[in-house]
């Protein structure tokens, strides 16, 4: 106790000054207390229990307080990301304003060429010249060294940077010129720059240190060299797209072959094949020529109900061995047609398909098979999840629009499984659909074609079917295309055994080995991760001169694919299909080529239904490591950038810009497991017919069919007119001149727009009716890639990009979503005890 | 001046409101129009704006011998109008009568009409056979034969061929239109579609629907197009005058692949 002054005075004394010193600290401490709500004779541990557990109340809780200025900095942040990459943009601008320049003026350089003249000019000289027995091989030769020499000088930086120089101006107009030599120049000039990157890939850097470096260096080698085939390959696959035109029918409906329709189906349901059989009933062609059967390996009641009831054959047999192609096969055993078209179950045919396919089947007496292209009207995951539907060309696009056309050209098309038509006897004189291989399709046409028939490529859509509906089973129906093919190239290789041309090898072979692409992917996703990761080296030479090889290489052929490609496949676009597929298929296939007995056919669901949006955590399991790896190295990168290896920037540079694109496409990847919700069961699909609106009192209004499916229209009606949800009324669509009616209900009215109509029960003959007036129309097909964008590169790798970017900020959700729910926050507990 | 005759052998199929409409439609383009109104049904007015069938119209003054074209008036579309008018039968006697001595007295009537070069006059005829139809046949530039879609109309085959021989317009302006036709009805389809194997390509390809729009129109004295410019009924017969003046409006429709069989 200490001696307290007289009061009146207030000299300090030491214990008091220390009272006084402690003063504000107590108060500061009594304001907190209040703050926190604990009382004076509280235990120490209060305070902490009042800080970090339970709050006095929400207003006061301490970490949403501690975190307001986190907050702050993150917005802070924001702004300064934000208006750095302003800067960024307008620097980049600055810096490729001169590049633009130079590519108008080879832009206008372009229009000044005129390519009918010199095409004229090149006949004049040329045809007299060629006349010359041997001069043809004496230009080959001559043209071989050259491509040679060009590939394999040596150039010092300088060099290599003009020669990039040249080719890019080349490249530039001729990409601008119409026709199919300019096409070709193009690809020539892309295939030198890549001849030399692999020559002095070869000769110039592999040189390693250690085994490890050795081996990894090997590999990617391999990987690179696997690409170089593809695209060589591809080179002369797609070197001359046929564009055959269908043939006209010869001779009086009496004299026409007949066709037998098959329709196989496994465990689709029954909604998805009739629309297939009411489009084949409604076939042109003489109605006692053509039959349809529905080959269900299902042996359900009702479908043999619905087969008696429409009139078509039903066809069953005991066992599903060999699972399609077996049924096939079983029905080729019970029917008679000279001609054999075959449908998967949800592939609608139109009108027109047997009066396009059969005229070649006339003309050429050798023609085994005739392949229309598939075309999906909903859309697949890709385009689904990433919201490209109708704006990009989906994956199919390639292959249906430019390489089975060029296979066409040297005979070399091969079947794939639907909308073709077969000719019996050459199909029974190989034994039927093959059954060897889970890609029953296209080693069938080996088969035709080592026997000497042709096949023919028709790029007209007449017939549309539904997309895969997830992206497992897309994933799914990728491996067993994989496997198949893999097991197409060891028991029946396109190289070895007779029959065929060259080009129908080469072409074969690239179909097949371009399955192959899962491990090359892998290993390019992987690749800087040996230098940022471990500093090993796995590419001997400087990053300049990889930069100055590697870049022409790049722009050479993107500026050629675009330009050949462009319009059935937008350029960066191949990277994305072929990341999301790479880890999946690199097990089948390698399995495959192994020992290709492994493996089993697995079904492709058709018409199922994704009713809420979720994240495929399963599929998307190899890209989370494959994303996270690669941050990974990404931060050790900058780690090297900044501190460790500050001497060899470029390196590490380059392999951080490639970590960076690698991530980009995963993300994009990731974006493609976010499956996004399916709103209708029956698909729409979009298009402008004319059609008409029979109200119940009478009046009757002209209006534009948006969209339409089995189960409903879209009509744009005039503003103001008077409908109410659940109206009965018919709704008039054409048939050629003909108006058919069918009875609707109003589902959806939101005035000007759309309004939705769900159709009534229907007769058969209406149910016939409709699937004329809609789906079996010739052109329904016809403008649908009027829709696409232009094939514009850096806009693509643009949009890839903030795909990738979204992708993540959808992953990101979803785990945060996912650990919620199984972690749920204390005071949603606490609170959830109280009415106990 | 084009002389267009509406013509029919059958009665109700829609030939006055088909004059009215086409006469209406040409108007609001601006194209100079006259309606004249053959038929002693004189309920063409009402089509064109008068709320009660007109009061004078020209036969009871072509009977009488005096100028024929007094009784005309305009509407507000700018659609000049020539009622028939109310008449008692002896009228109708007296002009049938007339147009027995004089067969040309309704062509020379019409040229002499203080009417501008291009003016087109749509000719609103009785159901044929009659005198006035057959005197409209013989002085029109084109005829437009008015059918239902229904078994009379197949059946009418041998009169509206009998109609056609006796006009004197060319083969390729003479048509024939399908009216009041509703695809809900089985008996309406099947008419349709033998109609089409009979006529083949001198049956227009549009077809005027069976539409409530158009009888409140009437109701209104007013025409579809004007007042429910989104009607069916409206579309088809702005169809069918951009056929009558030449004009191909619509790309034609796909015919058939060649040898297909029809269905």
């Amino acid at each position: 106790m200490t001696d307290q002054a007289p009061s009146g005075t207030t000299t300090p004394t030491p214990a008091t000054e220390q009272a006084d010193a402690l003063v504000p600290t107590r108060k500061a401490l009594m304001w907190l207390g209040r703050q926190l709500e604990v009382g004076h004779e509280a235990p120490w541990w209060m305070w902490l229990w009042r800080c970090f557990v339970l709050p006095p109340s929400p207003q006061r809780a301490l970490r949403p307080w501690l975190l307001r200025p986190v907050r702050g900095l993150w917005a802070g942040l924001g702004w300064a990301m934000r208006w750095l990459w302003r800067v960024l943009a307008l620097a980049l601008t600055l810096v490729f304003w001169p590049i633009r320049l130079f590519l108008r003026a080879m832009d206008r350089l372009a229009t000044h060429v005129n390519v009918g003249k010199g095409m004229r000019l090149a006949d004049q000289w040329l045809t007299p010249a060629l006349e010359i027995p041997g001069l043809r091989w004496v230009i080959l030769a001559v043209g071989a060294v050259t491509g040679l020499v060009v590939m394999t000088t040596p150039f010092n930086w300088f060099g290599q940077l003009l020669f990039m120089l040249l080719c890019w101006g080349q490249s530039l107009v001729l990409r601008r010129l119409p026709g199919r030599y300019p096409s070709l120049a193009l690809a020539a000039i892309s295939l030198l720059a890549m001849g030399r990157y692999a020559w002095w890939r070869l000769t110039s850097s592999i040189e390693f240190d250690s085994v490890i470096e050795s081996f990894l260096g090997y590999g990617l080698l391999a990987a690179e060299a696997y690409t170089w085939l593809v695209v060589v390959l591809g080179f002369i696959q797609t070197a001359w797209p046929l564009h055959r035109s269908p043939a006209e029918l010869q001779g009086a409906p009496a004299s026409w072959p007949t066709v037998d329709v098959y329709i196989p189906t496994y465990n689709e349901p029954l909604s998805v094949v009739r629309t297939t059989v009411l489009a084949s009933m409604a076939l042109d062609w003489p109605k006692d020529k053509v039959k349809v059967f529905i080959l269900d390996d299902g042996r359900r009641e009702e479908f043999r109900a619905f087969a008696e009831s429409m009139g078509v054959g039903y066809i069953v047999r005991p066992d599903n061995n060999h699972a399609k192609a077996g049924n096939l096969n079983h029905a080729l055993g019970k029917t008679d047609g000279e001609l054999v078209a075959i449908f998967d179950c949800d592939h609608i045919p139109t009108r027109s398909f047997l009066t396009t396919a059969v005229g070649w089947f006339q003309r050429d007496p050798k023609c085994a098979m005739l392949q229309t292209p598939h075309h999906f009207f909903s859309p697949d995951p890709f385009e689904r999840n990433l919201g490209t539907f109708r704006r990009v060309p989906n994956e199919g696009a390639l292959f249906y629009g430019l390489i089975q056309d060029g296979n066409d050209f040297w005979n070399a098309t091969f079947f794939c499984g639907s909308c073709a038509v077969i000719r019996r006897g050459p199909l029974l004189e190989v034994g039927g659909i093959a059954v060897e291989t889970v890609t029953e399709d296209a080693h069938t046409a080996l088969k035709l074609h080592r026997r000497g028939y042709t096949t023919a490529y028709i790029n007209e859509t007449q017939a549309a079917g539904l997309a895969t509906e997830s992206l497992s089973a897309h994933v799914g129906q990728r491996i067993r295309w994989a496997r198949g093919m893999a097991q197409i190239f060891r028991v029946d290789n396109p190289f070895l055994g007779k029959g065929l041309t060259l080009w129908q090898r080469i072409c074969y072979a690239n179909a097949m080995v371009h399955f192959f692409f899962g491990l090359p992917r892998l290993v390019f996703l992987t690749a800087p991760m040996a230098f940022l990761f471990f500093e090993w080296h796995i590419i001997n030479a400087g990053a300049i001169m990889i930069a100055l090889y590697v870049l022409p290489y790049i722009l050479q052929s993107n500026i050629a694919n675009a330009h050949v490609q462009g319009e059935h496949r937008h350029t960066f676009w191949a990277e994305v299909y072929e990341t999301v597929l790479a880890w999946y298929v690199a097990l089948p296939t390698t399995v495959a080529l192994i020992n290709p007995r492994l493996g089993k056919f697995n079904v492709t669901a058709k018409g199922g239904l994704v009713d809420e949006p979720y994240f495929d955590w399963v599929i998307s399991r190899p890209y989370t490591v494959l994303v996270l790896l690669n941050f990974a190295a990404f931060g050790m990168g900058l780690l090297r950038l900044f501190f460790w290896n500050t001497e060899e920037t470029a390196t590490v540079l380059l392999n951080l810009l490639w970590t960076v694109y690698s991530i980009l496409m995963l993300g994009a990847a990731l974006g493609v497991a976010s499956e996004a919700r399916q709103v209708r069961r029956m698909h729409r699909v979009a298009t402008q017919l004319p059609a008409t609106l029979y109200q119940d009192d009478g009046t009757v209004l002209r209006a534009l069919c948006l969209d339409f499916s089995m189960t409903g229209v879209g009509l744009q009606l005039p503003e103001g007119t008077p409908l109410a949800v659940g109206d009965k009324v018919q709704v008039g669509l054409w048939r050629n001149d003909t108006e058919c009616t069918f009875p609707a209900t109003v589902m959806l009215h939101r005035g000007q727009s759309a309004t939705g109509f769900q159709f009534d029960p229907m007769t058969r003959e209406q149910q016939i009716d409709l699937v004329q007036c809609t789906f079996a129309r010739p052109d329904t097909w016809r403008q649908w890639n009027d829709s696409h964008d232009t094939d514009r590169p850096l806009h693509g790798l643009q949009e890839i990009a903030q795909l990738g970017v979204l992708g993540y900020r959808k992953f990101w959700t979803s785990l945060v979503e996912s650990a919620r729910s199984r972690w749920p926050l204390r005071k949603q507990r606490g609170q959830e005890r109280l009415p106990a | 001046m084009r002389v267009i005759a509406v013509v029919s052998p059958l009665g109700g199929s829609g030939r006055t409101t088909m004059v009215a409409h086409l006469a209406s439609i040409g108007a609001r383009q601006g194209q100079h129009t006259l309606a004249v109104e053959l038929c002693a049904q004189n309920l063409l007015g009402i089509h064109l704006g008068m709320p009660r069938p007109a009061s004078q119209g020209w036969a009871a003054l072509a009977a009488t011998g005096s100028w024929w074209a007094d009784g005309s008036f305009d509407n507000t579309d700018g659609v000049c109008v020539l009622p028939f008018g109310p008449a008692a039968p002896e009228t109708i006697t007296t002009l049938h009568q007339l147009l027995a001595a004089h067969p040309q007295w309704l062509q020379d009537q019409l040229e002499l009409l203080d009417v501008p070069e291009d003016c087109t006059i749509l000719l609103d005829t009785p159901q044929w056979p009659s005198p006035l139809a057959q005197a409209a046949l013989r002085c029109a530039d084109a005829v437009l034969v008015v059918m239902e879609a229904s078994a009379r109309g197949c059946a009418s085959t041998d009169a509206v061929r009998a109609m056609l021989q006796a006009s004197s317009a060319a083969p390729n302006v003479q048509g024939i239109a399908v009216t009041r036709f509703d695809p809900r009805r089985a008996s309406h389809r099947e008419a349709l579609s033998t109609l089409r194997q009979q006529w083949g390509s001198q049956l227009l390809p549009y077809t005027v629907h069976e539409d409530e729009n158009l009888s409140r129109a009437l109701a209104a004295s007013q025409c579809v197009n004007g007042m429910a410019p989104h009607a069916q009924s409206a579309h088809d017969l702005q169809g069918i005058f951009h056929w009558l003046s030449a004009v191909p409006p619509l790309p034609p429709l796909p015919a058939p692949a060649a040898g297909v069989v029809a269905p």
